[in-house]
């Protein structure tokens, strides 16, 4: 009797931020080696904001991601204002997360119709599927402008924004260009509600797998700017206990660092964040994912993209509330003094939280400091996702089919590459 | 409604400034055109330049290119050249170039009754700002090239 030998070799993953690839072989019915490979050069941006001021770190970090320079900035204010246990003004720490949910807007609507949904509407690009399906991208293109112009209002600009300082934001909106905004903001409701149930009519594989979720919580409300670190196997500590947790090592095959907590890969990212977090979505957005008929908390990962489209929704509407009533404050910063030590921030990326530390000097420079952004922290766990759906879809599909798959699996995560390596090119073996 | 809007395209590294440095140029000259003419600056195609073509009656876009010939060469391209049905390269947002995204405008129909792009041809791209001599010469060349091209659209038929 002969035995199949299968090897699928994808060199470059195509629709994924940044560069990696992905090697499968498999013998008969095993996967006998599944490696996602990040091979893109290590960025090495820690060792670039070493000796730096304190008051550069934010315009220094945001230039780490073209797609989240927003999460880059937060936690790295998180971090250093706890340090210098800096009183940021309530009516700016609302400006702050309103550019937090600008970033989510946009950067989840790039992903869901730009990279996500050619693979489930049968289309190579965004731009074979405009042609059929022009008014679902057009949508996404509307969402992803709203959310460009909500960075832009506080940020002055959307891709690697300069609004925010150690101590708040450098200019408050005018009550005019915020009353634009919300008007605006109005108008593109009922898109993210539609969006919402459209994502969700998808036809998506039904691929239940066990996993850890990691995100934040708060005491009231949903959290994205800042909160405690949770997983839904009952962790549930401040930033500053994250290296007691959570480990990094390197793999020979990824340039990227590799997180674990404890000895287990796990989720984080929308899913995570919707399963730990739905009791605290506001009603019209937990109505809608409800209505949606997936059982959340959800242990199909192919419901990330409906995850994505809620929290759009959710934004919008966090937005819209924190803009009513706006008044401009007198003053956007607030005093700063520098002191030294180590300062611990986290907050939810689009991908996933985003954990940072930097110990400082008595003149306010950084002598050293730690970055561990989400792609890197769900590696692992894609890797063990693959390995699960791949015998959940069945090895004996050809090749195309096997890469399209695994293709598929990745995509949902929406990892960004550039920002772990500090990925996917798919090689398959048959023997 | 506006009539012609500018978009220049690049980085603050060396001669990707192409595209900005041309849109500076032509700034100043164009406020005397009011509302009907607008310029801008982006740091990437994507999405953002399809917000920014949309809507007009002409635009032009100017971006450095990087081929195999002389630095500081114009290319010149029509519309046509980027019909929704060319093929299309690996897409990520990292990678969504000028002719993608021009692409998805057209499978969209977004774009202006008329589009003219203009490449400069650059040299290698450093990390520093300064521009090689061959890039500023033909953006000054083909800033008076735009405004010519400007000022014969906005004249009186």
């Amino acid at each position: 009797m002969s035995e199949r030998h299968v090897s699928v070799h994808v060199p470059i993953l195509a629709r994924v931020e940044g560069e990696g690839a992905l090697h499968l072989r498999i013998r008969g019915n095993v996967i006998e080696e599944l490696k996602l490979r990040i091979y893109e050069p290590p960025r090495l941006f820690e060792k670039l904001v070493e000796g730096r001021h304190y008051s550069e770190i934010p315009d220094l970090v945001a230039r780490i991601c073209g797609i989240c320079p927003v999460a880059y900035q937060v936690s790295a204010a998180n971090a250093i204002e706890s340090l210098f246990e800096v009183e940021v003004d309530p009516v700016v720490q609302a400006l702050r997360r309103v550019l937090y949910c600008g970033e989510w807007i946009e950067s989840h609507a790039l992903h869901i119709h730009m990279l996500a949904a050619p693979d489930y509407f049968g289309y190579d690009s965004v731009i074979a599927m405009a042609r059929d399906h022009p008014e679902i991208v057009e949508r996404g293109l509307r969402l992803h402008a709203l959310g460009n112009a909500l960075m832009t209002m506080l940020g002055a600009r959307a891709v690697h924004p300069v609004g925010l300082c150690i101590g708040g934001l450098h200019r408050a909106p005018l009550e005019a260009e915020v009353d634009a905004m919300l008007g605006r903001i109005d108008a593109a409701l009922p898109d993210a509600a539609a969006l919402v149930s459209w994502s969700a009519a998808i036809p998506m594989p039904a691929d239940e797998q066990q996993f850890v979720s990691v995100g934040l919580r708060i005491d009231a409300g949903t959290a994205i700017e800042s909160g405690r670190i949770v997983s839904d196997r009952g962790l549930d500590i401040e930033a500053r206990a994250y290296e007691e947790h959570f480990t990094e090592h390197h793999v020979p095959h990824s340039t990227a660092l590799w997180s674990l907590l404890g000895a287990r890969p796990y989720l984080v990212g929308p899913l995570a964040r919707i399963n730990l977090n739905f009791d605290r979505l506001p009603a019209p957005v937990s109505a809608a994912l409800a209505a949606t008929g997936v059982n959340w908390p959800s242990a199909n990962m192919f419901h990330s993209m409906t995850a994505r489209a809620g929290e759009i929704y959710f934004a919008l509407l966090e937005a819209r509330r924190l803009l009513s009533d706006y008044r401009r404050p007198e003053r956007s910063v607030a005093p700063v003094e520098p002191r030294a030590g180590v300062g611990y921030g986290v907050s939810e990326a689009p991908r996933g939280i985003l954990w940072h530390r930097y110990q400082i000097d008595a003149e306010g420079r950084v002598a050293a400091a730690r970055i561990v952004p989400p792609t890197s922290q769900n590696q692992a766990r894609i890797e063990e996702d693959l390995h699960a759906s791949l015998r959940a879809f069945g090895l004996d599909h050809d090749e195309d089919a096997l890469r399209a798959h695994c293709e598929k699996v990745v995509r949902n995560y929406d990892p960004c590459i550039s920002c772990a390596t500090h990925f996917l090119r798919l090689t398959t073996e048959r023997l | 409604m506006t009539a012609i809007r500018v978009v220049g395209v690049g980085s603050p590294f060396g001669d990707d400034r192409a595209g900005w440095l041309v849109a500076e140029r032509l700034a100043p000259a164009l406020g005397a055109h009011g509302a009907r003419v607008e310029v801008c600056a982006l740091d990437r195609p994507g999405p953002a330049l399809l917000h920014a073509v949309a809507g007009c009656e002409v635009a032009i876009v100017i971006d450095a290119v990087s081929g195999t010939v002389e630095a500081g060469t114009i290319h010149r391209l029509e519309v046509s050249a980027f019909a929704a049905d060319a093929p299309t390269g690996a897409a990520s947002a990292h990678a969504f170039g000028l002719a993608e995204s021009l692409r998805l405008g057209a499978a969209l129909n977004l774009l202006p009754p008329r589009l003219l792009v203009y490449g400069i041809e650059v040299g290698p791209v450093g990390l520093g700002e300064a521009l090689s001599p061959e890039v500023v010469a033909a953006a000054d060349r083909l800033a008076s090239e735009i405004m010519a091209v400007i000022e014969s659209e906005l004249a009186p038929e």
